[in-house]
């Protein structure tokens, strides 16, 4: 009910705001739709079944100069049994060099492709529910900006994580400086984000990060990897950290991907991933393929398998691949 | 017998020379500028280039051997040294964001919900890379090395100030009787040409004297072209604050 409440609440706010500020000739929109099909194969030794769902997908986005409201929600199920959930309701503003944003949403910042250190609400990137209520403002100079926030813990009425960070821009690299709390954790956490441009095509990016829960001991976690662009793009990283969300599991993993992403208007565009386990030889494989020649309505498909011995994180997970086909419209 | 054309004559004699002299003058006035006043006079004509902010509007098709892709990038170009690149077309694209801020160059999509920095060798199309869309600087990030001609047209070799430029060496070819760009190589510091971007249809676009540019990557992919055609150069002034990584995706222009 306290939820409904300020979902309503929030949404009145959000409206009066946009209706007030933004002039409907300012506007600029888009609308994207998606409708999907996922299936997941369970292990054989498991007695669950397989999953098969179906999900339909709208984002919304509007504004103009100084503002924007963004919208992202979605239904899920099967057979009769569906869940409807908001991802994202945000509303940012910008008012000179003050830049703000409220709502829900994912608060990601960070240079991995995947694992981001410094990044707390953002441990384990299969988790597809990485959204959370919070606000976060920044003040943005030519050479450095300073960003502070804090958001609810989705697991929990009274957690939270909040964070404060400064970013400096140099000639062809910058530097953040990223500290954060969890009370989840009652953690105290500090760390560094750094990318480097070789400006031959090669990018060099890097993050560390030094977590202090109180009921355990210090630790680290940190990434260091590169892309190489050309025709292809190809992204290798080393990450060694926790990688579920309770930090319980910490692992060395090596990530691996290869992509036509560079070339905007291919026909097909796809991408192959590898996430390697260097400590229980867990591995998760990606393979994506969209059709782009069509910009009206673009299907694509993903397949991700899991291997590995069974103790590995990896297989931890109950099925052993699960198959995506999603058709999405843009507008 | 009284010569009466002999004074005739000389007169007209002077006259007539200095009529030739200030008429070759006037013809030749281009090349008697140098090749810096050259390039200064036709960036001039283009307005660009040092006067200040401009929202451009830019029709692109990129060509695959038979098959063609039409797309309209919007460019924010801010003092020379920013530039956001945004999609109109195709709507796929349109949450899609790339900035050059000096030698650095992020990308923003709203699957990632973050900047990320990419190397600037990123191309946007085929043979466009995000330095041939958002603007070379001629004037302010090139050395002329040397200028040779022949009857009909300059070539000036030019090298980059900073070994941090994308194309270390650029030829033009200028049209001498009009003074307008025909080709451009860009070439690595070895002199290995790397891209030919031939200059064609010159118009008026918002009072700024433009060409329709068609880019071929001569070293990677011959097959493939890009043509580049400017539909509405608005001079606006523009934040600073706008070309910061952390504002790309958090508001429209």
């Amino acid at each position: 009910m306290i939820k409904k409440t300020f979902l309503l609440l929030f949404l009145w706010l959000t409206f009066s705001l946009l209706a007030k500020e933004i002039h409907a000739e300012d506007m600029k929109s888009t609308l994207e739709m998606s409708m999907g099909y996922d299936y997941g194969h369970v292990s054989d030794n498991l007695p669950l079944e397989d999953l098969k769902n179906y999900n339909f997908l709208m984002a919304y986005t509007t504004g103009n100069e100084s503002n924007q409201f963004f919208f992202r929600g979605e239904v899920n199920g099967n057979s009769g049994n569906y869940d409807t959930k908001l991802d994202e309701l945000s509303i940012s503003r910008k008012n000179n060099q003050f830049l703000y944003s409220i709502g829900k949403q994912k608060w990601v910042w960070g240079k991995g492709f995947s694992y981001i250190p410094t990044c707390p609400l953002y441990t384990d990137p299969t988790d597809k529910d990485n959204y959370y209520w919070g606000l976060e403002g920044s003040l943005i100079n030519p050479k450095n900006s300073y960003t502070i926030g804090a958001a609810k813990d989705k697991d929990s009425d009274k957690d939270y994580t909040s964070w404060f960070r400064s970013g400096y821009s140099f000639e062809t690299s910058d530097l953040t400086l990223v500290t954060s709390y969890q009370s989840l954790f009652e953690s105290w956490n500090y760390g560094v984000d750094y990318s480097y441009d070789l400006l031959n095509g090669f990018e060099f990016h890097s993050g560390i990060n030094v977590l202090n829960p109180r009921d355990s001991g210090s630790m680290m976690r940190y990434l260091v990897g590169g892309e190489y662009i050309s025709k292809y793009n190809l992204i290798f990283e080393v990450y060694h950290g926790p990688v579920d969300r309770e930090q319980q599991k910490t692992d060395d993993l090596f990530i691996l991907v290869f992509n036509n992403s560079a070339q905007l208007f291919e026909r097909w565009q796809w991408e192959f991933q590898a996430t390697i386990s260097l400590t229980d030889d867990g591995q998760m494989r990606k393979c994506t393929i969209k059709y782009l020649k069509n910009s009206i309505l673009i299907p694509e498909l993903e397949i991700i398998m899991y291997s590995g011995p069974k103790s590995s994180y990896f297989k931890s997970n109950p099925y052993d691949y699960t198959i995506t086909f999603k058709l999405t419209s843009k507008f | 017998m009284f010569d009466q054309n002999k004074p005739f004559n000389y007169k007209w004699s002077v006259l007539l020379l200095f009529l030739t002299i200030i008429a070759e003058l006037f013809i030749s006035q281009s090349s008697a500028m140098n090749s810096k006043e050259i390039l200064e006079d036709i960036f001039d004509r283009q307005g660009i280039i040092s006067k200040g902010s401009f929202v451009m509007e830019i029709k692109v098709l990129s060509y695959n051997g038979t098959e063609s892709n039409p797309a309209v990038v919007r460019v924010y170009f801010y003092d020379n040294s920013k530039q956001l690149v945004t999609f109109v077309e195709p709507a796929r694209l349109k949450d899609s964001y790339y900035l050059v801020n000096g030698f650095n160059t992020w990308m923003y999509q709203q699957g990632l919900r973050r900047p990320i920095r990419i190397s600037a060798q990123q191309k946007l199309f085929g043979d466009a890379g995000i330095a041939e869309t958002a603007g070379i600087n001629y004037i302010d990030d090139y050395n002329i090395l040397k200028t040779d001609e022949s009857d009909v047209q300059y070539i000036i070799d030019l090298k980059a100030k900073d070994t941090r430029t994308a194309y270390q060496m650029v030829t033009i070819w200028v049209e001498k009787k009009n003074l307008l760009i025909r080709q451009i190589d860009l070439k690595a510091l070895n002199g290995q040409i790397l891209k030919t971007l031939n200059y064609q249809k010159y118009n008026l676009v918002d009072g700024h004297e433009v060409a329709t540019i068609e880019i071929i990557n001569v070293f990677q992919e011959k097959d493939k072209k890009t043509v580049m055609e400017f539909t509405s150069i608005i001079s606006r002034k523009l934040p600073v604050e706008a070309f910061d990584p952390l504002m790309m995706g958090k508001f429209r222009f």
